[in-house]
């Protein structure tokens, strides 16, 4: 009894393991192919520069400190630090204008550290596809 | 010795509430008495031992938490040391799972507990500082001073010739131990932690209510939900706010598919650390199931950020609730086909069966919570003892085994993958209607409060300060993994086999995360 139970033992994890082989793989083939984010995913941010009134709320909000105020066309906005965001979306909550929000952008990766830094003008382009 | 000191958070119906009041305050000379005379009046499990620092006072606060699984009640022994020469006795005598939090609190605060069998350092190398968790020490002056003004950093290196075990990721997570050995035969063990210690607790004294929300997510990173409950709780004890129904129940599902994420994980790791390595990737196959729900649910993918202080940041999207079963539909089903590929796998069983036996006086004694201490036989769940959140509504058993055994930590945590698809699916149906956040007051009350939870590991907790600052006083984490890896696993391990320890580590299933916080 016990030795058929330890054959069964043996046999039933090769037979459920060979029929995987069957079905579609799990994986896919990054980066042809990747997985969407979803629709609210918290990804990089957009930057309204008509709504923001330069509050400087976002940036106080910030818990990495990600986030800078800088001049720009003689306003003040925020420029975002994306290497030191942790992409909580403290900053979007806070915002009394709603001029920031965060878009699925999620592919963040650079060559240069100094990329990662997203000042007002790159904040209000939308993604490019 | 019943003089009532803490105040709870507010004054809540259930027997938790109550029971929390139980503080003693204990002269120095008294403790060791006092602390014995409790364990033998029930008190057997020692939850956690925390310090707090009152530079002001020239006082350091030592507590000491116990929790009775009989009586299943909590109490806190406060004792305050002057902060000149903090000297006290070890309780690890009384305790053998003291020492570790013991060590800890030498190590952070420089609190020289006498007779204390190991007080050789736990996380820092060659530190010259004042001990890091003291008030008076600036993180960020130091880390300005050291890694930004001038470049000092020296490499040390030991000189044994011992079997290393980890660092390296898949094999113990970011964790170290030396195994020593005679042969086959494990003898000895050197434990070495600390590759993940961020210091959360310091960082969260420089953090307000919300920004800590978003920092005890990376407390551990396989189940962070357990985290964000336990701190959102904590504060809003200490706050005196209580978040609305809906909030709970949305905040209870979130952490039950948070448990069964875990659990599915460390199915992948065990049956990696087994040299299995199919079912590995077939199991972190299916955790991408539940990871895309936490990704619609809170537009995080590992890291949510979803609850906070006073309610959850989003409600539920339109639909939530239909995917929700479907992907635990999915999983009942996938449930029935890990029996036959992982849990009565015959080499499954070879390798854990008799392996790592850990019985239920001695699992107690050091600390061990959770699936590991339920596969030992003591009937024991804070989601049952001291019910939380919506966990009053639904009805589960505690799953347990009785050999203490890998292959019963094993068993325990697929019946408990099953009552987490249960609980889940009495909650969707009862979820009430109504609003998800209330808004905490900004200071935090001059006042402490602990909250513990049911990780998926075992007994989470915090305990928080206040100081009337937006900022909290103190916070003190406690990780289920500290006791598992450092203690148990210490235990379980020597006398073993070299080849069972893979088994016997990951069976307990320990995430160094949340050990080293
Ligand atoms: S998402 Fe969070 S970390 Fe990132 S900039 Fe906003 S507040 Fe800072
Ligand atoms: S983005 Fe919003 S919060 Fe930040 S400065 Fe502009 S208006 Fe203020």
């Amino acid at each position: 009894m016990n030795l058929l139970k330890s054959v069964m033992g043996l046999i039933k994890p090769a037979k459920v393991i060979f029929r995987i082989l069957f079905k579609k793989p799990m994986t896919l083939k990054f980066p042809s192919e990747s997985l969407e984010p979803v629709k609210d995913y918290r990804g990089r941010h957009f930057l309204n520069l008509e709504k923001c009134v330069g509050c400087g709320m976002c940036s106080r909000v910030c818990p990495n400190n990600a986030i800078e105020m800088v001049k720009f066309n003689g306003k003040t906005y925020p420029q975002i630090h994306l290497g030191k965001c942790c992409f909580c979306g403290l900053c979007v909550e806070r915002c009394p204008t709603k001029a920031l929000t965060m878009t699925p952008e999620a592919m963040l990766s650079f060559y240069d550290k100094s990329l990662a830094i997203y000042g007002p003008s790159k904040l209000s382009q939308t993604a490019e596809k | 010795m019943n003089s009532e000191e803490l105040k709870p958070g507010f004054q809540g119906s259930t027997p938790r509430a109550l029971l929390e009041n139980a503080t003693i305050s204990v002269k120095k000379e008294e403790l060791r008495k006092v602390l014995s005379q409790l364990k033998d009046a029930g008190f057997d499990h020692l939850s956690d031992v925390t310090c707090v620092d009152y530079p002001d006072e020239r006082e350091f606060e030592i507590l000491y938490h116990l929790w009775s699984h009989a009586k299943k009640c909590r109490k806190v022994v406060k004792i305050r040391l002057p902060r000149e020469s903090p000297s006290i006795e070890s309780v690890s005598n009384i305790w053998e799972g003291a020492q570790i939090h013991e060590r800890e609190i030498c190590e952070l605060f420089g609190v020289n507990f006498e007779e204390h069998p190991d007080p050789s350092p736990l996380f820092l190398e060659d530190w010259k500082e004042i001990p890091p968790l003291r008030k008076d020490f600036d993180t960020r002056e130091y880390v300005k001073r050291e890694y930004y003004d001038e470049s000092s950093s020296e490499q040390k290196e030991g000189g044994c010739f011992l079997l290393p075990f980890g660092p390296q990721h898949p094999a113990s997570g970011h964790f170290r131990a030396l195994i020593d050995c005679a042969g086959e035969e494990v003898t000895g063990l050197m434990l070495y932690p600390g590759y993940l210690h961020r210091g959360i607790e310091k960082l969260m004294e420089y953090r307000t209510h919300e920004q800590n929300a978003m920092l005890v997510d990376r407390i551990c990173v396989l189940e962070p939900y357990s985290y964000e409950l336990g701190y959102a709780n904590v504060a809003e004890k200490i706050a005196g706010v209580e978040a609305p129904e809906r909030a709970k129940f949305i905040r209870t599902i979130m952490t039950e598919l948070g448990r069964i994420l875990s659990h599915i994980t460390w199915i992948g790791m065990m049956s990696f650390a087994l040299g299995f390595e199919s079912a590995n990737r077939i199991a972190w196959g299916d955790r991408e199931k539940i990871i895309r729900l936490i990704e619609i649910a809170s537009g995080g993918r590992i890291y949510p950020c979803h609850f906070v202080p006073g309610g959850v940041r989003r409600d539920f999207p339109e639909g939530f609730e239909e995917k929700i079963s479907r992907v635990l539909n999915h999983l009942q089903k996938k449930l029935v086909f890990y029996d036959d590929l992982f849990f009565k796998n015959a080499t499954v069983i070879k390798r854990t069966e008799g392996v790592g036996v850990l019985d239920a006086k001695k699992a107690v004694e050091l600390g061990t919570t959770g699936p590991n201490l339920r596969a030992s036989g003591v009937k024991s769940d804070i989601r049952k003892d001291e019910p939380y959140e919506a966990y009053p509504e639904v009805d589960f058993e505690i799953v347990t085994q009785t050999k203490g055994d890998s292959y019963a930590r094993v068993l325990c945590r697929r019946g408990e993958i099953a009552e987490s698809i249960s609980i889940i699916k009495q909650l969707l149906e009862k979820i009430p209607k109504g609003e998800t956040r209330k808004q905490l007051p900004r200071k935090i009350p001059k006042r402490d409060a602990r909250f513990c939870l049911e990780a998926a590991r075992g007994e989470a907790c915090f305990y928080m300060v206040g100081n009337e600052t937006d900022k909290p006083y103190r916070v003190k984490v406690r990780g289920p993994s500290f006791s598992h890896t450092l203690m148990t696993f210490s235990y379980l391990a020597k006398g073993a086999q070299v080849a069972d320890i893979p088994a016997i580590y990951w069976s307990l299933d320990p995430c160094p995360s949340d050990m080293d916080r």
